[in-house]
């Protein structure tokens, strides 16, 4: 749940921010609306908003338009993944926006200048510079995100966290699950920012130099 | 030959390019001159439409563009016939200096990668930086950074080589370097160029046309020797004299 959350979020927090950069009219102003409402919801409101709101706009859309979408067999999962990508998305389309604006214009002119279309340059200059000022934040809102997902149990999707209270339930052994549910987040935390620190120092190898 | 006629350009109602034209016969180098904010930078940066000229056409051969309504198609058409080297190198710091000059070769020009690295050395070769191919541009000073910038001008081997002050940024001790470089490739590849500098003594000694420009108009254009030596007009005089004043002797010490 959380790397489709975080994949999505950053598709959708790339196009936002990419919007905004190229002021494209109405999608620009849309994309700010967007960034300023879920950045400013807490996460676990964004979620009851989604999981109460979306059957509600389905409804309102098959009275509207007759289309009829299922939303009853709709999972939890899906409405909980929506509601992470939302925020998630917030989020990084912020995190892209700054790195983007840190590749200096200089070099962009320079691409420009050569003929290479906006496309070219985006790809060959200001991405491969903006990953790597991004990924130290893009990391923490992955971690971030993937520490979200244990709300997501107020909308009734068992995940790690929710298994743990049921078992609680159960068994009474509050303490003892809980330090599982502790050691399992650690773990996964640890790998992760293990895979971003390699990443990084593969990405950034162009500011140190390797002679 | 590379025409370029009536430049004109206002930023904010206040006109910096009063209608600027000149021709530049291929193989050969004009200077631009004159005191900042005369507008020289703003109209070699129209040329390659970094900066939209409110008209204005430049002509290549007989292929003329309009600059100030051309096309997106004909914009990278321009591009692709020129190349420019920047006052601060402008670089792409995640390339190593090969591949920045391989850039172009390999992403526009769609150029296999093993003859993009052949024509790329061989430019690398020319600047006198074939040694530093494996450099990123951080472990690089500011002059070997602008020949790189050069190099990678020059493998796009466009018709003509806008320069934008390029040794304004740099240390004095290193200035000589890049001007070295730059002599030979006009002397010697008989590249055709729009330098845009305030090297004097460089353009003297480079210079096929001299174009002394202030306040948006060309108030005087000819040989070296014409615009240098024997000017003609009052201002252009008067900014020779206070140039050399303030930097004559150090400026000769660079010719070296």
């Amino acid at each position: 749940m959380t790397i489709i959350s975080v994949v999505m979020g950053t598709i959708l927090g790339l196009i936002s921010c990419i919007v905004q950069i190229k002021r494209f009219p109405v999608l620009c102003q849309l994309s700010r609306l967007y960034v300023l409402v879920c950045r400013s919801l807490p996460n676990m409101v964004l979620l009851y908003l989604v999981y109460y709101g979306l059957p509600i706009a389905f409804l309102a859309l098959s009275d509207h338009t007759g289309i009829h979408v299922p939303f009853e067999v709709v999972p939890a999962v899906f409405v909980a993944a929506v509601g992470l990508t939302l925020h998630t998305g917030a989020y990084l389309s912020e995190i892209f926006r700054a790195a983007l604006q840190s590749v200096p214009e200089g070099q962009i002119e320079a691409s420009r200048a050569l003929g290479m279309t906006w496309f070219q340059a985006f790809r060959r200059v200001v991405l491969p510079q903006a990953s790597v000022f991004a990924l130290p934040l893009f990391a923490n809102q992955f971690l971030s995100t993937m520490k979200s997902t244990s709300i997501c149990f107020v909308i009734t999707v068992v995940e790690l966290f929710g298994a743990a209270k049921l078992y609680c339930e159960d068994n009474s052994q509050y303490f003892e699950a809980y330090i599982v549910v502790a050691c399992l987040y650690w773990g996964m935390g640890i790998i992760f920012e293990y895979m971003f620190s390699r990443l990084e120092a593969v990405l950034g190898k162009y500011k140190r130099g390797n002679v | 030959m590379i025409k370029i006629e009536n430049v004109r350009k206002s930023f904010g109602g206040k006109e910096v390019l009063k209608n600027i034209s000149m021709t530049v016969p291929t193989g050969t180098v004009t200077v631009i001159l004159g005191p900042s904010g005369s507008g020289k930078t703003t109209f070699l940066r129209t040329l390659n439409f970094l900066g939209r000229a409110d008209s204005g056409t430049i002509t290549f051969n007989d292929n003329s563009v309009d600059l100030h309504n051309a096309s997106p198609k004909e914009i990278i058409q321009v591009r692709r016939s020129t190349a420019m080297v920047f006052q601060m190198y402008n670089l792409f710091s995640n390339m190593t200096a090969l591949g920045n000059v391989m850039e172009g070769l390999v992403t526009i020009r769609k150029k296999k990668k093993r003859e993009a690295r052949d024509i790329a050395m061989k430019c690398l070769y020319e600047v006198g930086m074939e040694t530093y191919s494996d450099y990123y541009p951080v472990q690089l000073s500011g002059g070997q950074q602008q020949r790189v910038g050069i190099a990678r001008a020059l493998a796009m081997n466009p018709q003509i080589i806008l320069f934008d002050e390029p040794t304004s940024a740099l240390d004095p001790e290193l200035v000589g370097e890049v001007l070295a470089v730059i002599r030979k490739i006009a002397r010697e590849l008989k590249v055709t160029m729009i330098i845009v500098t305030h090297e004097i003594a460089f353009a003297k000694e480079i210079a096929d046309q001299v174009v002394f420009m202030e306040g948006g108009n060309v108030i005087e254009k000819g040989t070296a020797e014409d615009v240098l030596i024997h000017p003609h007009e009052l201002r252009t005089q008067q900014f020779l004299t206070r140039y050399l004043a303030i930097s004559g002797s150090s400026d000769s010490g660079r010719e070296k």
